[in-house]
């Protein structure tokens, strides 16, 4: 009678003791990419950080006007480019219609 | 205890049925034996109880001991200072991560080829020096101060023991000189020292400044063209200095303010200490002419004055020992829209005069004239005027002379004449939907009208026409002021300035340039007024900022334009019918 309650208490303390183990070194994975992952955004936040003044410095509109005037051939709107959207006829109804 | 019981029994029973054959002599003997076996049954029994709770220590809670080592708190990023963004949210203050070189002698093999290597490798270092410092008896010795990431990745290269690295943070303006005054500076201890740098130490050293950066109402872009515009006049008129400031018409926000020279925040030490004052809002200048626009206004809004009232201009006026006349003198009486084109000191002085001292102070009081400069910054500059107030102030004072005032003082007052007579105080923050802002009616709308009709008569045909920007309809006021020097006004040295307003008709934006001294070149005929060289300028940033901030433009002769021109009290009519001109 009490040799089979010894043995069923015994296999159970083995089967609670390697889960706790197996749950236990699965936690301490986890903790340790979690770890892992916490530094790499850390850096990558660092780096976004310096990339942001980065891209300020590089678009310093002095820069900018260089860089335009180098390679494309935009100038400064003048106001007789711009036209309110009301002055612009509507297109003929005739037209439209066929 | 029960532990001991239970052995020392088992014992007691092997010993008892030994003891039949060996016998009661050897009692003692066993008694001995027993009691040393206990003993060091008990040392291996703690010993190994020991191991054990060592053992659980580590299996349930060695992790949680590594793991406060290692800093595992989820990811957050602490800087000292929090940013400075501008109106469009581009960063232009940010606090980088730097790595500060220092060394440790004593580990050092040999001082002389590192201090060799280190001035190959980084600039700015003398080897002298260096050799010295890396023999010296010390423990710590700086090398250099904020490398940039580059520059520690050579250095580590070099691998030489004894450097090592001091995580430091500095303080970097990605647009170096755009913004050196507003901005101000930080100094080595990490305060600001200047500008908004000083005004908002407090609110950037605090966290929550780190999620939202502290907004300015400052334009990238067009502070970018009015530095650009400013330096330019300054090099064609050789001046010694100069400001140009945009402001929103309709709520006081400054979206551009410069003042050369300047210098870079970067780099402030390079700069000498003149450079550093703020002329924008901390300089107080006689604004000559300008301030006829104040004048007119007052006249206009207490009725002491009407558009149609005619001054004679022929003779100057003799007051104690002083003359009044006019730089642009015409031989017959002119009307009140023609004072203001023509600019007249005498015609100035004489509607003065009939509005009387406390008009006048009430006014400028009212147009913020008379006190100290209200703006997030510390450099504000206070007014300087007579403490009594005599016929002679009131009569220099209606063209500008006699008082002094910032240009932040003049472009707010202005506005609040061409926006309908609502004076916004001047801000470098930019305003959100929610803040009330603590406005003040100053002048009548219908005044504010007649100040917009006499604005653009000047630029129409006036003093002003070189400010004119064809498409944006800009008005504005001319000034040419005698700097003070030694007892009297110097002749030679000027301070020549151009507020104006544009689209004059509805009236968003309002840009002030003023240059310091400048001289006249072989295309302004050798003049130096403020028509001649600082209207240009404004012409120049007009043109520039007003696509960049989606002002249409007006065309003169659109149909379109002219049907809401006539809903809006024929302005064009009118300004026709004053200028005598057509």
């Amino acid at each position: 009678m009490l040799k089979p309650a010894f043995f069923l208490s015994f296999i159970i303390l083995g089967v609670i003791a390697f889960v706790l183990f197996e749950v236990e070194y699965r936690v301490d994975s986890l903790r340790a990419q979690f770890s892992e992952v916490n530094h790499e955004l850390v850096a990558d936040r660092e780096a976004i950080h310096v990339l942001r003044a980065e891209w300020s410095y590089l678009n310093q509109p002095e820069r900018l006007k260089k860089l335009s005037q180098k390679y494309l051939a935009l100038e400064t709107a003048r106001p007789k480019q711009i036209r309110d959207i009301g002055a612009i006829p509507l297109r003929d109804q005739n037209l439209a219609a066929r | 205890m029960d532990i001991k019981k239970n052995f020392s029994g088992i014992f007691k029973d092997r010993v008892s049925t030994g003891s039949l054959k060996v016998g009661s002599a050897n009692n003692r003997t066993l008694e001995i034996v027993r009691n040393r076996l206990f003993f060091v049954i008990i040392i291996f029994v703690l010993a190994f109880f020991t191991l054990g709770i060592r053992l659980c220590n580590l299996v349930f809670f060695g992790a949680e001991v590594a793991e406060n080592s290692r800093d595992t708190d989820l990811a957050s990023l602490q800087y000292e200072r929090g940013e400075i963004v501008d109106r469009n949210g581009v960063l232009i203050a940010v606090n980088l991560a730097t790595g500060s070189l220092y060394a440790n002698p004593k580990q050092i093999i040999d001082a002389k080829d590192a201090a060799k290597q280190l001035t190959q490798t980084l600039p700015g270092l003398n080897y002298g020096e260096l050799a010295s410092k890396l023999s010296s008896r010390r423990s710590f010795v700086w090398i250099k101060r904020n490398l940039t990431p580059h520059e520690q990745a050579i250095v580590n290269n070099l691998g030489i023991p004894g450097l090592y690295f001091k995580k430091e943070e500095k303080r970097v303006y990605p647009h170096g000189r755009l913004f050196s005054h507003v901005l101000g500076y930080v100094g080595i201890d990490g305060h600001g020292q200047a500008g908004i740098e000083r005004q908002y130490d407090k609110f950037l050293l605090e966290e929550d400044s780190q999620e939202q950066p502290l907004k300015l109402s400052l334009d990238v872009r067009v502070q970018q063209i009015i530095y650009q515009a400013l330096g330019d006049s300054i090099h064609e008129f050789r001046a010694i200095g100069g400001t140009a400031l945009v402001m929103d018409a309709n709520n006081g926000e400054i979206l551009g303010m410069a003042s050369l020279p300047d210098f870079n925040s970067n780099n402030v030490g390079a700069s000498p200490e003149s450079v550093r004052f703020n002329r924008s809002t901390l300089g107080v200048y006689e604004m000559g002419s300008i301030f006829k626009s104040f004048t007119l206004a007052m006249a206009l809004d207490s009725g002491t004055a009407k558009m149609t009232d005619v001054f004679d201009v022929t003779k100057p006026i003799k007051i104690a020992n002083f003359t009044i006349s006019d730089d642009h003198p015409q031989d017959r009486p002119l009307t009140l829209p023609e004072v203001f084109k023509y600019s007249s000191n005498i015609g100035a002085a004489k509607i003065a005069l009939a509005a009387g001292e406390k008009l006048q102070q009430q006014y400028l009081e009212k147009f913020g004239m008379l006190s100290t400069l209200a703006l997030e910054i510390p450099e504000r500059g206070r007014p300087m005027f007579p403490k009594i107030w005599r016929k002679i102030n009131l009569m220099t004072i209606a063209y500008g002379h006699g008082i002094a005032v910032t240009p932040v003082h003049v472009a707010t007052g202005i506005s609040a004449l061409v926006n309908g007579g609502i004076l916004y105080p001047a801000t470098l923050i930019k305003r959100t939907g929610d803040t009330e802002v603590a406005s003040e009616r100053v002048i009548k709308k219908s005044t504010s009208e007649e100040m917009r009709k006499l604005f653009r008569l000047v630029v129409e045909s006036g003093t002003g026409k070189k400010a004119e920007v064809a498409g944006y309809m800009v008005g504005g006021k001319t000034g040419t002021a005698e700097k003070v020097s030694g007892h009297g006004y110097s002749e030679s040295a000027k301070l020549s300035s151009f507020v104006g307003a544009f689209p004059i008709n509805n009236p968003r934006y309002v840009v002030f340039v003023t240059l310091d001294e400048p001289k006249g070149t072989k295309e302004t005929g050798g003049y130096a007024t403020g028509g001649m060289v600082a209207a240009p300028a404004v012409s120049s940033i007009v043109e520039g900022i007003a696509p960049l901030l989606g002002v249409p433009p007006v065309d003169y002769n659109s149909g379109v334009i002219k049907s809401v021109e006539s809903e809006n009290k024929n302005k064009d009519e009118d300004i026709a019918a004053y200028d005598i001109d057509r």
